[in-house]
């Protein structure tokens, strides 16, 4: 489970730090979800390994389980080109995801992250 | 020190950026390898640089490559930060000429310990660069005495380059770091002056 003042402890206290970066994940991550929809869509095995790459290490930044395990298992898929579980694994990616961004936008709107 | 941050992803920069200045560094960004290398390519590049593997265009590992084959940038110490942690990528990774490498997710204290080994090694070859800059200014700056020199032999002077047949301990005062003492050896004595101790 995500929490605000873990990240600002992990940042060596820097609660200011720990909002921006919750700020710029909340604008970047539906372009990297987005991604991730698209190169299933077009079955493109190695588009989806690089899209869940990059949403995993953007994920990583605040969490190391949940959305980054499965980000990881989709990144798998892609990189052997075995997608028949990645539309599912996909969704429950975006159920995570959502998840996570609520638990930040929440911690945003009741103030400092190390709150 | 300046350091290189070179990722395409948005939060890890701003972290990475924001946690260098907090520990008195300056940094430049490259959102790709790209724009990290032209950021290599002009005076006065970083020398020290984290890097992401994962990067569209140029990825980190090409990019250690192409800064281990340009001499000018062979000073640089590399960083290498992925999120791959297999072995084999680990010695890819590597092999392609980064110094360390981090795997995400990583502890900021950690690469706080990691950058300052860098900079420590930075600081190391840069100091030896400076010597070994110096030495080469003190090794112009002797005087060379080797080669085949043109001797008379009857009256021992030498032919100097000017083609001027000068006194052999003109010539060696000239061309080396010795220093005469004019004495009169006991066979001299002897001979030229008619002088025998015995």
């Amino acid at each position: 489970m995500w929490s605000p003042a873990e990240l600002a402890d992990r940042l060596g206290g820097d609660a200011d730090l720990a909002r921006e970066l919750v700020d710029i994940f909340l604008v970047e991550y539906p372009v990297l979800v987005q991604a991730i929809r698209t190169a299933v869509d077009h079955g493109d095995a190695p588009a989806i390994r690089r899209a869940a790459h990059a949403l995993r290490g953007a994920i990583t930044n605040f969490i190391d389980d949940g959305p980054t395990e499965t980000a990881l298992a989709i990144e798998r898929a892609g990189e052997s080109s075995r997608l028949d579980d990645v539309p599912a694994l996909v969704r429950q990616l975006e159920g995570e995801i959502h998840s996570l961004a609520g638990a930040m936008q929440g911690a945003r709107d009741a103030g400092p992250c190390a709150s | 020190m300046r350091v290189l941050i070179a990722d395409d992803d948005p939060v890890l920069r701003h972290a990475l950026k924001a946690q260098l200045a907090a520990w008195q560094y300056s940094s430049v960004v490259a959102t790709n390898g790209k724009q990290a290398w032209q950021v290599l390519q002009h005076a006065d590049p970083p020398l020290l640089a984290v890097v992401d593997w994962n990067m569209p265009g140029i990825d980190g590992v090409d990019l250690c490559r192409d800064i281990r084959a340009t001499p000018a940038l062979a000073a640089m110490y590399l960083i290498l930060l992925t999120g791959n942690q297999d072995h084999k990528d680990v010695v890819a990774g590597l092999e392609s000429g980064a110094d360390d490498y981090i795997t995400k997710p990583f502890s900021w204290d950690e690469l706080r310990a990691r950058l300052r080994i860098g900079s420590r090694i930075v600081g190391l070859q840069q100091a030896l660069a400076a010597r070994v800059d110096e030495l080469q200014q003190a090794l112009a700056n002797v005087k060379r005495l080797s080669g085949l020199l043109p001797i008379c032999a009857y009256c021992k002077r030498i032919r100097n380059n000017q083609d001027y047949w000068m006194q052999v301990e003109r010539y060696l005062a000239e061309h080396s770091e010795a220093e005469f003492s004019h004495g009169i050896c006991p066979e001299c004595l002897r001979t030229q002056l008619s002088f025998d101790h015995s």
